[in-house]
């Protein structure tokens, strides 16, 4: 029996639709969804891939990168997942061309537009869960907007490391009122997400939350007046193409621990080395 | 309606609730004679044949008495009192902006509060607000024809964000959105 376009039938389309309308409504703040069984694990970007079912139309061009690259395991399945599923839908890996980006940790080099989407997997919606596991708690501290305990944590990692040793999922304050996880993109990112064009829309499946970021809206990185964000950077020129303003992944080469740098976005990575 | 009509409906209302206060039509020319037949305007009826189904409740405010038959038999929509309703449907002209009974959601679970879709004369000839906030990349000029009342509505509103109601705008096979984080400003009280 064939699926329903996009896999999930029309009632749970609807019902992820209205809470993305909310969602929209209300930046930054995680709303819970009935979040369905996809065919494949928790894990493995199940609430991002129901955000996309519930958004992606037959006039859409897909890309779907995992830690930047297109041709990881994750991304592929995830593109032949809705290449087979929603009628031979159209896929990319150019970041100008596609419509709908679904990402996996890693925000695109080339800057987004206005006409397009990006769909963050997201494994832990919490931002306070490392440091208040009950979520009966933190929907009040969301509620109070009560985020000290980041503060504190914030600040007791500048008295252990002497900065903010936060490499990725770094808590950013939306629209100044919610603190939210911009899911694990690399510190490097977090700018990228302050009046970004594009609409952001995040999906968690196995915590049943989704949440959005209009166009166009604060995203600021917390921190301290006398310890501003910082996030680090590769020191190195990218092996492959040498751009120096790129986030880069670190490759091991050999037993004696020989290394590189190389771009994590694939896509960028091969139209720089082309210029 | 198909999974693809729903599609583009719900994408064209995503990208207007994205950019609050810019007019998106809906492209309804295909399904012209199932609209025609509805007793709301064409951008209303398209919103509610995508978005609403047995669980959204909606409630209605002075709308034509064919409008709930209508709603039953294409959406399958239980219509409830205003309280727990997800969706409320009513007339532009006549809404009472100083008497809300619609839920605003609690300070824990803000969207819970209810998106209120207005059917107006026009989305262009009333008196003109600035929006600015989220979605919104510098300021936005609207004026659409509400009711009295409405500008002191959305400044007693933003006081108690993120609780509030969002509002979808119809006119004609038009919408415009208003979520509750955008400011409005008005030259003079309308």
């Amino acid at each position: 029996m064939p699926y329903n376009f996009a896999y999930l039938d029309e009632n749970s389309k609807r019902a992820i639709r209205r809470s993305l309308l909310k969602a929209v409504a209300i930046p930054g703040h995680q709303i819970a969804f009935a979040s369905r069984e996809m065919p494949l694990p928790y894990g493995w970007g199940t609430g991002g891939i129901q955000v996309t079912a519930a958004i992606i139309g037959k006039d859409d061009i897909l890309k779907v990168i995992d830690q930047g690259a297109d041709d990881t395991t994750n991304a592929v399945s995830i593109r032949h997942f809705f290449q087979s599923v929603a009628g031979g839908i159209a896929t990319t890996t150019d970041t100008q061309q596609a419509s709908i980006i679904q990402t996996r940790h890693r925000i695109p080099e080339t800057a987004l537009r206005a006409d397009q989407i990006i769909v963050y997997q997201v494994p832990m919606p919490e931002p306070l869960f490392k440091l208040e596991p009950r979520r009966t708690e933190t929907r009040i501290l969301h509620a109070m907007a009560d985020y000290s305990l980041m503060y504190l944590q914030l600040y007791d990692h500048i008295t252990r490391y002497g900065r903010v040793a936060i490499g990725y999922d770094y808590p950013v304050m939306v629209h100044d009122r919610y603190l939210m996880s911009p899911s694990p993109i690399p510190a490097f990112d977090v700018p990228k997400m302050h009046m970004n064009p594009a609409l952001q829309l995040f999906g968690a499946g196995r915590e049943k939350r989704l949440y959005a970021v209009p166009p166009y809206t604060r995203v600021v990185p917390l921190a301290f007046e006398d310890y501003p964000f910082t996030p680090l950077q590769a020191q190195a020129p990218c092996a492959l193409c040498g751009s120096t303003s790129s986030y880069k992944d670190e490759i091991i080469l050999d037993d004696s621990g020989k290394r590189q740098f190389v771009c994590s976005d694939t896509d960028y990575c091969g139209k720089t080395s082309c210029k | 309606m198909n999974s693809r009509q729903n599609q583009q409906v719900f994408r064209t209302l995503l990208n207007a609730m994205s950019a609050p206060g810019k007019t998106f039509a809906f492209d309804t020319a295909e399904w012209s004679d199932r609209l025609s037949s509805a007793p709301l305007s064409p951008a209303c009826a398209a919103i509610c044949l995508s978005l609403l189904d047995g669980a959204s409740p909606i409630s209605l405010f002075q709308m034509p008495e064919s409008v709930a038959p209508w709603l039953l038999r294409h959406c399958r929509v239980p219509i409830s009192a205003p309280e727990q309703a997800a969706f409320a449907l009513g007339m532009g002209k006549h809404w009472d902006w100083d008497r809300n009974l619609l839920n605003i959601g609690s300070e824990e679970e803000p969207e819970k509060g209810a998106t209120l879709i207005l059917e107006l004369d026009s989305l262009s000839d009333g008196a003109p607000l600035q929006l600015t906030g989220p979605g919104i990349a510098s300021s936005q000029i609207i004026a659409p024809r509400l009711a009295p009342g409405f500008v002191n509505f959305w400044h007693k509103q933003q006081g108690l964000y993120p609780r509030g109601i969002d509002l979808i705008l119809c006119c004609g096979n038009a919408c415009l959105c208003l979520p509750r984080s955008i400011s409005i400003h008005a030259d003079r009280e309308n």
